[in-house]
């Protein structure tokens, strides 16, 4: 009997240690998948832009193989835009600072039928804006959409005013989100664009690094 | 020469009266207080501009400190930089941003109300000029009681 036991005991000891094992694998593989789970997929989507220069740029696959922070503004929002403008310019130097390098701004206009490539540089320019690794991308308001939807990235027209010449002037209200997109076009994080988890973006880069 | 010194004299007797009451009616009609603005009791802070190019919007912040015991209400402003001024306020919703205007700020009594980003703010349209980081601007705030109120703005990122 004891013997018996003894020797059953053994095997079942081993069971025991493989399967905590095993748990603890499934363990780390969930975690490490369900850390920056895949919440949109663009890789299937090509829409082409024109940038700040007005150079042709297909997204998402002119950034494949690159790390993408894109944010979504129009240049006459005076408050809200601004803000994330600000914290896109803020990130990027701390990425800089923490030398982590080849992350790539991509920031798409809400307003195409206003915001121009030119308007897109002034807006940039004035605010000292580092082009090297930063595209402003204006495009048709079909192929906008396109993009902003499959990001579930909502707007629509908010209060408008004239101007003493008659002018049109219009806002727009909009989702405030920025999103992090790994190297095949996946989005792997939303974030606030004016209200910035600066802490939170910065880990989830380095961990897709 | 007697004569002529009597009546200078008479003539400078009589005219301090009338500058006292001239003075006076100043002071009751509320002309004078409402032309110094600051003098009611206002006091603007930490005002400045969003950085922003000719043709663009840009918004302007500060803090209205009341210390007077009457409540005030800034109805407008004016900046000679920009082709319209309007004071608005950006809300929150559902996670969505948008704006609205508004008509009027009341500021308490003895108290403060601060115009920032993500909140109240001076919408500044069609901008007349680059406003770039480092730049000073004026703004005049019309208050109902103070009257229009200076502030030096500087522009900021």
């Amino acid at each position: 009997m004891n013997r018996n036991t003894g020797l059953s005991r053994q095997p079942c000891g081993l069971r025991v240690l493989a399967s905590f094992g095993v748990l603890l694998l499934t363990s780390c593989l969930l975690i490490s998948c369900s850390r920056l789970p895949v919440i949109y997929d663009l890789s299937g989507t090509n829409n082409t832009f024109l940038s700040q220069d007005s150079t042709r740029v297909t997204f998402p696959s002119a950034y494949k193989g690159k790390l993408v922070v894109m944010s979504f503004i129009y240049t006459h929002c005076p408050d809200i835009c601004p803000l994330t403008t600000n914290n896109m310019q803020r990130l990027q130097d701390t990425l800089a600072v923490d030398g982590i390098n080849g992350v790539r701004f991509v920031t798409l206009t809400f307003d195409p039928n206003r915001d121009t490539p030119s308007g897109l540089k002034e807006y940039a320019e004035i605010r000292g804006i580092k082009f090297n690794d930063w595209d402003f991308l204006t495009g048709t308001v079909a192929n906008t959409d396109s993009v902003l939807y499959s990001m579930n990235i909502r707007y629509f027209p908010g209060d408008s005013s004239y101007t003493k010449d008659g002018q049109l002037i219009y806002f727009i209200s909009h989702t405030d989100e920025c999103v992090l997109l790994d190297r095949d076009a996946r989005v792997r994080g939303v974030y606030s664009g004016s209200q910035l988890d600066f802490a939170g973006i910065v880990r989830d880069i380095k961990s897709l690094e | 020469m007697k004569m002529g010194n009597r009546t200078q004299e008479t003539r400078g007797r009589k005219r301090k009266p009338s500058v006292l009451l001239v003075l006076s009616l100043i002071l009751v009609s509320g002309i004078l207080p409402l032309a110094a603005g600051t003098e009611h009791g206002v006091k603007i802070e930490d005002a400045y501009v969003r950085v922003a190019a000719e043709g663009m919007m840009s918004a302007a912040y500060f803090t209205i400190i009341n210390t007077s015991e009457i409540p005030d209400t800034l109805y407008g402003v004016k900046a000679n930089f920009a082709e319209m001024a309007q004071l608005h306020k950006s809300y929150r919703k559902n996670g969505m941003v948008g704006m609205k205007q508004v008509m009027f700020v009341v500021v308490p009594a003895e108290s403060s109300f601060e115009f920032k980003p993500g909140s109240y703010h001076v919408m500044l349209m069609n901008l007349k000029e680059n406003l770039k980081i480092g730049r000073k601007v004026e703004l005049e705030l019309l208050f109902k009681r103070s009257g229009a109120v200076m502030v030096e703005a500087s522009v900021r990122r």
